[in-house]
């Protein structure tokens, strides 16, 4: 460049020689002189260039001091024509060269060329060397009288040094010299009393600081930048939103917020911008808009008094016109372009905004601006994005369920389509999930069903996935049929998918757990065909297991057991196995072998579940032995690995029954005591209520009035200090029992409780009781309910299966109390106090006309062994109902007779009443009218019935006379022979 | 020779019967541009009394026609305000300070950022009649826009504080709708109804005023106390640095500090 310059001077003399030959250096002197006042630019440097070129060799103190003072002319004559290279090259030699009078101003000038000719590396030295510009050089220039050329050049002004600096941290940012622009533009921050430069600075030093990854430092910057006025400018808008993406990059999130913050909407800086534009043009001379004029009003406002004043030169591109720009507007317009080039940012910087304030737990805010964006955006990517976002901060990070479902299921609603609902959905899913909240999954359900379906492999898989857990969410809210329905939905919607597998085995358990064992076992069996290696391949080998159980195919279920004990010994399938084995093994009476297996089964549980059954199955069995010891070894041995986790009361009632047994009476009832006191105030412990039984069995059998008085003492006590209504509840049902007045308490508890929260089996047991009681069945179907969702095991639940049959029954709803009483039967089988359902099913066949089954029904309490006594009374006398509702009197007759001649005894004579009556009825029907009266008269002969209501309806149909000679040959100690008998021959001689 | 002895004996006798100025000592700038030491007498709301450098003549003018009064304390006030900033000086020790210069504290002068420090520790410290006497000092400051609000929100604060609803809804009545009134909106919900609320006021005060930075700052402090009062306590910590942070050497940023100093957390 240099060499160039100087061959374009030699060049210049060159042509000029001819000039120059004619002209003495004084002569040029003046000549250029007049040339630049009358501003005759390139007249004027031509003959300065010939004048320095005729004078350049001379020595002469005057002249070299003329010359540079002509070469500073110069030099401002080519920054005027922006020869601004050669102006540089000029000014350098002025600075190195003696005799110059304002080396500051030319060092500046010097900069200031290169810096506008892009020069930056030289701008650097410049502006270095004119800010270290000091004391040698003035002092020299003080001491040397030669040197001085009058009173010393001032010192920058603090608003040149800021410039200087200013221009240095610029082109060190464009040189990528970050620690230079770091410590120029630090200056001009501290110095700078215009705001606007103060803030352009700053972010200037920001942008350089994250260049360096100096974040520590930014931190300390980013409070002054934020607080100016700086974002309206602009190159900080632009810089601010590559400086906040760089921060955010980074993870500099606390610096990135208030970077973000400052960012100005594009269509509002557009209007500032534009507004200040129309000032700059204004201010240059120019119309405020490109090609308009301007009005009388904005030369006022704007202080342009005469449109002649504009400077027409160059010819703007845009308008067409010729206009002279000074180079800030020109900055200004190419700044606006830009801005206008720039897609809308306000969006994404609102999406940053909302995503760093999550970063920074500042969860309300976040929500406020992803609310933004999706109200904004609904339907683009980044408002679904948003949407998603929004519902998963007040889920997961502010609980506040109610807000995230409302929004969630809103946009459900609105946006059926595409894969953001469907993740909405499955976000509600796993949190409902979490809480166990299977309920609310439900919920969902009706909105899965209006989603769009699509043919796009993800959105089958998140449909697939979504219905999966609709039928687990039915599974765990034991609606079985429901669950069954799911499965199979997701298994013939969604073949193939990645719950397929897993659908079929919960399908299978669905289909288990209502008791359909064999499409339970075909599915199953299916599993382990397809998915042999998949997650339940053990569990489906021991389900089908449970399902050969089921269909009493004992034999292949012990097989299947076996195969499971062998094969999965580290599956949580095995002690389950172990257990069911034993079971079998047990009921056939195999005992040592169940106890092998329940042994097994102990040591190899990993839950305190899959421990507690086999432990007092073994406890059972060996009860059945009377081997009480054993009892108690396995018992501790079970507490003592299981520890708190343990069932505490069902083992300290098994210790309680060994203490019974050992005739230890005091002390079963104070271990029973203090355990009662201790877990019962836990509804579900069924330990305890065992002990209540138990306790109340003990006192019945073997204590005297004393003890039992003192058992009471206990339970009133315990009850006086009880602080949990559960236990305080439970103590009053053992203590009425005790006192004989539990139907009284139950009774009580109608009155009392508003709700049976803390009510437990034997408290529901003893209003159940108290309403059978009453005839009010008006709670029975939600006591039943109770009982089935919470207490499903427990003995007591018998109760309120009677109260909801005979509930049932007392509406003539007799097809649910078929099944109700099947249910009661499946839990309770032939217990000697289930008796009345198989006499309530019979009754309520009969009701149902179904004579056969009815019939059955009857004789089926005949077969039950526990069940001698007023129940086969009752069954013998409904035998009778049967066949005289279908019009078989003599059968009828018969069974009727049956009743009272062999179970008078029973019932306190009841049903034999009820026989005579009907055997009386019978015969009229028959038309042997004799025999009915002579039944009367056995009637009344009967000490069993002759006392009881329906006697007084055979004296009111013998009459009083008759009556008296009855009462009176009793009176006189006769008995009679009274017999009635009736067949069939007999029979149709009457007819 | 003789004339200039009696005229120094003269000077002399009035040099010793001239009596020190009282009052205190201020540079009074007025409005149309003229200065002129000044010692001050006393100050109402509408007029400023003081006398001359060499008079004892009291003078008043009214408050109106006083641009600035420009004090000169013994101690260097940047560097006192620097201290309470950094909290390496407890605003209470400038009671003796300002004492001198708190009658003037409605006018324009250079003590009054101390004085903001100073109520700003008062509040904080519950010392809500001191606060509420400051507040209203601030509040009259008529000139000085940015004191004038600062005592605004003490005053109505204070008034939350002490359960006052009626009094702090009567002092937002009537004013121009934006960021400053939604601000003092969401303070008087946050008694009224509730931290969630207002946080609700809050979220949006931030997002659609983003660039008030003046009010922004006591709208992120009152996020950071409704966080807090949430249960929200790592969202509070968070919340109160960024305030001490980015508004730093402000009074919201103190306020945050010391916020998290109740809270044992380390700035």
């Amino acid at each position: 460049m240099h060499g160039l310059l100087i061959l374009l001077t030699i060049l210049i003399a060159l042509a000029c020689k001819g000039y120059a030959e004619r002209q003495t250096p004084a002569e040029l002197l003046k000549d250029a002189t007049l040339a630049m006042q009358e501003a005759r630019l390139d007249e004027a440097s031509a003959l300065m260039y010939l004048y320095l070129g005729q004078v350049e060799s001379s020595k002469a103190e005057r002249v070299v001091q003329i010359a540079q003072d002509m070469r500073f002319k110069l030099a401002t004559v080519l920054i005027q024509m922006k020869r601004l290279d050669e102006a540089a090259f000029l000014l350098e030699s002025y600075t190195s060269l003696p005799f110059a009078t304002q080396p500051r101003q030319a060092l500046k000038m010097m900069a200031t060329c290169f810096y506008e000719i892009s020069d930056y590396a030289s701008t650097v030295n410049a502006v270095s060397n004119a800010l270290a510009y000091t004391s040698t050089q003035a002092v020299d220039a003080l001491e040397s009288e030669e040197m001085s050329g009058g009173d010393e050049e001032a010192p920058f002004t603090m608003e040149e040094k800021g410039a200087l600096y200013l221009m240095q941290a610029e082109a060190c940012m464009e040189l990528q010299r970050w620690d230079g622009a770091v410590e120029a533009f630090e200056f001009v921050v501290e110095h700078a009393v215009d705001d606007q430069r103060k803030g352009y600075a700053t972010m200037q030093l920001v942008n350089a600081l994250i260049e360096l990854h100096d974040f520590e430092r930014i931190t300390a910057w980013i409070p002054q930048l934020y607080r100016t006025d700086a974002r309206y400018d602009i190159r900080v808008n632009l810089a601010l939103l590559n400086a906040a993406a760089a921060l955010y990059q980074a993870e500099e999130y606390a610096s990135a917020l208030p970077l973000y913050r400052m960012i100005i909407p594009k269509d509002e800086l557009l209007v500032f911008q534009e507004e200040k534009l129309k000032a700059l043009r204004i201010e240059a001379g120019l119309p405020p808009e490109l090609g308009a004029t301007m009005t009388a009003d904005e030369m006022v406002l704007f202080g342009v008094s005469n449109e002649s004043d504009v400077e027409a030169q160059v010819k703007d591109a845009s308008s067409g016109l010729l206009v002279e720009k000074p180079k800030a507007l020109v900055e200004h317009e190419e700044l606006l372009n830009a801005l206008r080039e720039i897609p809308p940012y306000e969006i994404d910087v609102d999406y940053r905004m909302a995503d760093l304030y999550r970063t920074v737990e500042r969860y309300w805010e976040s929500v406020a601006f992803f609310e933004r964006v999706f109200e904004a955006v609904p339907e683009s990517e980044i408002g679904e994005r948003s949407a998603y976002e929004m519902v998963d901060v007040l889920l997961n990070e502010l609980n506040e369920t109610d807000e995230a479902e409302v929004r969630a299921l809103a946009y459900m609603q609105s946006y059926p389509q595409g894969i953001t609902p469907r993740q909405l959905a499955y976000m509600l899913n796993g949190y409902y999930q979490a809480q166990a909240d299977m309920a609310s999954v439900k919920e969902l359900k009706p909105y899965l069903d209006d989603l769009k379906r699509t043919n796009s492999s993800i959105i089958i898989q998140y449909d697939a996935e979504l219905y999966f857990m609709q039928a687990v969410a039915d599974l765990v809210l034991l609606n079985y049929d429901e669950a069954e329905a799911g499965f199979k939905f997701v298994l013939e919607t969604f073949p193939e998918s990645h719950q397929t597998a897993n659908s079929l085995y919960w399908y299978a358990m669905a289909r288990l757990f209502l008791q359909n064992y064999a499409d339970a076992w075909v599915d199953f069996t299916t599993y382990l065909e397809r998915y042999p290696t998949e997650a339940y391949a053990d569990e489906c080998e021991f389900q089908v297991g449970v399902c050969l159980f089921g269909l009493e195919r004992y034999d292949e279920a012990v097989e299947r057991f076996s195969r499971v004990i062998s094969v999965y010994r580290d599956s949580s399938v095995y002690p389950e196995a172990c257990s069911m084995r034993g079971d079998i093994y047990g009921s056939r009476g195999w005992l040592d072998e169940a106890i092998a297996d329940y042994e097994r089964a102990i040591d190899a549980a990993k839950s305190v579940g899959q421990a507690t059954y086999p432990t007092f199955q073994m406890a059972e069995v060996f009860e059945a032995e009377d081997r009480y010891d054993r009892i108690v070894s396995c018992v501790e041995l079970y507490l003592d690995r299981w520890g708190a986790d343990a069932d505490i009361a069902k083992a300290l009632f098994w210790i309680g029954k060994t203490k019974i047994q050992q005739k230890q009476m005091e002390e079963a009832i104070e271990t029973y005591v203090d355990a009662i006191v201790t877990y019962g105030n836990d509804v579900q412990q069924e330990g305890v209520d065992l002990m209540v039984a138990e306790l109340i069995k003990i006192s019945r059998l073997y204590l005297d009035v004393e003890q039992q008085a003192g058992l009471k003492g206990l339970l009133r006590e315990a009850i006086s200090v009880a602080e949990g209504e559960a236990l305080s509840l439970r103590l009053r049902v053992a203590l009425a029992n005790l006192e004989g007045e539990a139907i009284a308490l139950g009774a009580q508890f109608i009155r009392e409780l508003a709700s049976f929260e803390n009510a437990s089996p034997p408290v529901l047991a003893c209003i159940c009781d108290a309403s059978f009681d009453r005839n009010d069945f008006s709670r029975a179907e939600e006591l039943l309910d109770l009982f089935v969702r919470q207490f499903s095991e427990s003995d007591f639940m018998r109760a309120a299966f009677k109260l909801r049959t005979f509930g049932q029954m007392s509406v003539a709803d007799y097809e649910g109390a078929l099944e109700t009483l099947e249910e009661a039967q499946e839990n309770y089988g032939v217990e000697y106090d289930m008796a009345w359902t198989q006499l309530a099913k019979a009754e309520a066949l009969l009701e149902l006309d179904r004579f056969d089954e009815a019939y059955e029904a009857n004789l089926g309490v005949l077969n039950v062994r526990a069940w001698r006594g007023a129940a086969v009374a009752q069954a013998t006398y409904q035998l009778g109902l049967v066949e005289e509702t279908r019009g078989e009197a003599l059968k009828a007759f018969g069974f009727y007779q049956r009743t009272y001649f062999q179970y008078k005894g029973h019932a306190g004579g009841h049903w034999a009443a009820e026989a005579y009556m009907a055997s009386a009825r019978c015969l009229a029907a028959l038309g042997l009218e004799n025999d009915r009266r002579n039944t009367f008269r056995a009637m009344l002969f009967d000490p069993f019935v002759n006392q009881l209501a329906q006697a007084d309806v055979a004296r009111e149909i013998l009459g009083a006379a008759e009556v008296a000679e009855i009462e009176a040959y009793i009176e006189t100690g006769g008995v009679t022979n009274i017999a009635v008998e009736v067949d069939a021959a007999r029979l149709r001689g009457a007819l | 020779m003789i004339r200039g002895w009696l005229i120094g004996i003269v000077a002399l006798g009035i040099s010793a019967q001239a009596e020190v100025p009282k009052g205190v000592p201020a540079l009074l700038e007025a409005i149309n541009g003229k200065q002129a030491r000044v010692f001050l007498q006393g100050a109402t709301p509408t007029t400023l009394s003081f006398t001359g450098v060499s008079s004892t003549m009291v003078n008043a003018i009214p408050v109106d026609r006083v641009a600035r009064l420009v004090f000169f304390p013994e101690q260097d006030v940047e560097q006192l305000e620097q201290e309470v900033v950094q909290q390496t000086r407890r605003a209470h020790t400038l009671l003796e300070v300002l004492a001198p210069y708190e009658p003037y504290m409605a006018i324009p002068n250079t003590m009054q950022r101390l004085f903001l420090l100073q109520v700003n520790d008062w509040f904080v410290a519950g010392q809500d009649a001191r606060a509420e006497a400051g507040a209203a000092q601030l509040l009259a400051c008529t000139k000085e826009e940015r004191m004038r609000e600062h005592g605004l929100r003490y005053t109505l604060l204070l008034a939350l504080r002490s359960g006052d609803l009626a009094e702090a809804k009567a002092l937002i009545d009537g004013m121009s709708e934006g960021a400053m009134r939604q601000y003092f909106e969401a303070e008087i919900t946050a008694v009224e109804a509730g931290a969630k609320a207002a946080m609700m006021q809050v979220t949006q005060l931030i997002a659609v005023h983003a660039n008030e930075v003046d009010w922004l700052a006591p709208t992120e402090l009152l996020a950071a106390q409704l966080y807090l009062e949430m249960g929200m306590t790592n969202s509070a910590v968070q919340t109160a640095h960024q305030v001490a942070s980015i508004y730093q050497g402000s009074v919201m940023a103190m306020e945050a500090q010391s916020m998290m100093k109740q809270l044992d957390v380390d700035e």
